[in-house]
């Protein structure tokens, strides 16, 4: 763990706290936000494996201390999401916020999905939960489309105002 | 130097490395951990909870005198009908301990009554919690029923420093001994789905084949005591439809869930008294 790492962590802690806010309000409308690809893209897409994967493990982990899941829920899943994405960076123009935004929205589609596997045998009846489960993934899409550009922004500035830049590195300046 | 296709493969292998060790780690390792997450992130939710009741504050200080001395007159005859409920009470509580002495019956569980500030309420489609601002600070026990002015909030799930997590009744899996209001038969009520936009639901299972309820004639549920956990005759929700389960010997319903139960913003942990 890096100085990057520690960063990019509090970033994302800022982030969750947003999203539990805004969380916090819209409960009253059974609607509820998950950002979980929000949270791994930026470190898995631009950020060196090591750092990146801590940064994600370690959100996952403050997400799993108040989730009413098993300790290491989020965290195994968000790190697996980073090495899958780190995977096949390597191919596409990563730079690119566009770019970042899309795999923003397919990390959270897949990781919505496979925390909604994982946890459906809860329900007393899960067929019922479709038209719930359509609504919140299309509700946090809609949010990490908006608000994703917004949090890579956050997390490269935060990380320039502490002296790093990833555009310079990534061209082997530094 | 390693081959190109393991040095490819080589963050899959550090994950599946990483996930063995996560498995092996001691619970109580996992615990700690979880516990030190938990407060490091405790002070943001206390601190956005305040900030809502400081806006709450300036909001209510932009009220009229008027407003507020109609309010006061609300609240005496409040306090007036408070009073006499108080004095019944107290009547009826000597009533029933004068019984239970006389029938050598046990007493039931005592409760202190700790009201406490919701600081995040966490519903989504997989779970439904919240966050209490009041936790071993309070000596807030696990296990405590929490109840508001609607009946059952649920169960206090998790205890930490200052704060505690509350397992809502309409988390899909909390399951509680219920009763019809005025019966005696025990059920079982499930937290269930909770459709958007919607009101909390809830499931009731083994009702009684003679049992009916409608959406025009819903019949009230309430906690049967039984367990030890909650205190009898909370109201839990109401049954607004019954159907013959598959197996033919009992009913199983729907439970609509107070409305209130979403924007709740305070809530009353009940701490059991230690009896000798």
């Amino acid at each position: 763990m890096t100085r990057t790492t520690f960063i990019i962590f509090a970033c994302c802690v800022v982030l969750w706290v947003c999203v539990s806010q805004l969380n916090h309000y819209l409960a009253p409308l059974h609607l509820s936000v998950f950002a979980g690809g929000m949270l791994v893209s930026f470190s898995a897409l631009r950020l060196g494996f090591r750092e990146g994967w801590w940064a994600s493990f370690l959100i996952g982990l403050l997400i799993d201390s108040s989730a009413a899941v098993p300790f290491g829920f989020h965290a195994l899943f968000f790190a697996a999401a980073h090495v899958a994405v780190y995977h096949f960076r390597g191919r596409f123009p990563r730079e690119e916020t566009s770019f970042n935004v899309v795999v923003a929205l397919l990390v959270n589609l897949v990781l919505f999905i496979v925390i909604t596997v994982s946890l459906i045998h809860r329900s007393p009846a899960p067929a019922e939960m479709i038209p719930r489960l359509l609504i919140d993934l299309l509700a946090s899409e809609m949010f990490v489309l908006v608000c994703s550009p917004w949090s890579f922004a956050l997390q490269e500035r935060s990380l320039e105002l502490c002296g790093i830049s990833l555009r310079r590195a990534q061209r082997g300046l530094l | 130097m390693l081959p190109k296709r393991f040095d490819q493969a080589q963050p899959f292998i550090t994950l599946g490395i990483i996930v063995l060790a996560w498995l092996i780690v001691p619970t109580a390792a996992k615990r700690l951990m979880r516990l030190s997450f938990f407060e490091f992130q405790a002070p943001l939710d206390s601190a956005a909870a305040t900030t809502r009741d400081v806006q709450d504050f300036w909001s209510m200080r932009t009220r009229s005198r008027n407003e507020l001395i109609e309010a006061g007159i609300d609240l005496a005859h409040l306090n007036a009908k408070y009073e006499t409920s108080i004095q019944r009470s107290a009547a009826l509580e000597g009533e029933v301990s004068r019984l239970e002495e006389l029938l050598k019956l046990p007493s039931y569980t005592e409760y202190r009554a700790e009201p406490a500030r919701v600081a995040r309420r966490d519903f989504n489609v997989w779970w439904q919690r919240m966050v209490i601002r009041k936790g071993r600070n309070y000596d807030i026990p696990e296990g405590a029923p929490v109840i508001f002015v609607g009946g059952v909030v649920g169960r206090v799930r998790v205890v930490h420093e200052y704060t505690s997590e509350v397992e809502l009744i309409s988390n899909p899996g909390l399951r509680l001994a219920a009763t019809i209001d005025g019966d005696t038969r025990p059920l079982s009520f499930q937290g269930g789905n909770n459709p958007t936009f919607g009101p909390a639901k809830g499931t009731v299972e083994f009702v009684p084949l003679d049992v009916t309820a409608t959406p025009s004639a819903p019949r009230r549920l309430v906690t049967s005591g039984v367990g030890g956990v909650f205190p009898a005759g909370l109201t839990i929700g109401q049954i607004i439809r019954v159907d013959p389960s598959t197996d033919g010997l009992f009913k199983s319903g729907e439970v609509k869930l107070d409305p209130r139960l979403d924007s709740i913003s305070e809530v009353t942990v009940l701490v059991p008294l230690l009896t000798d």
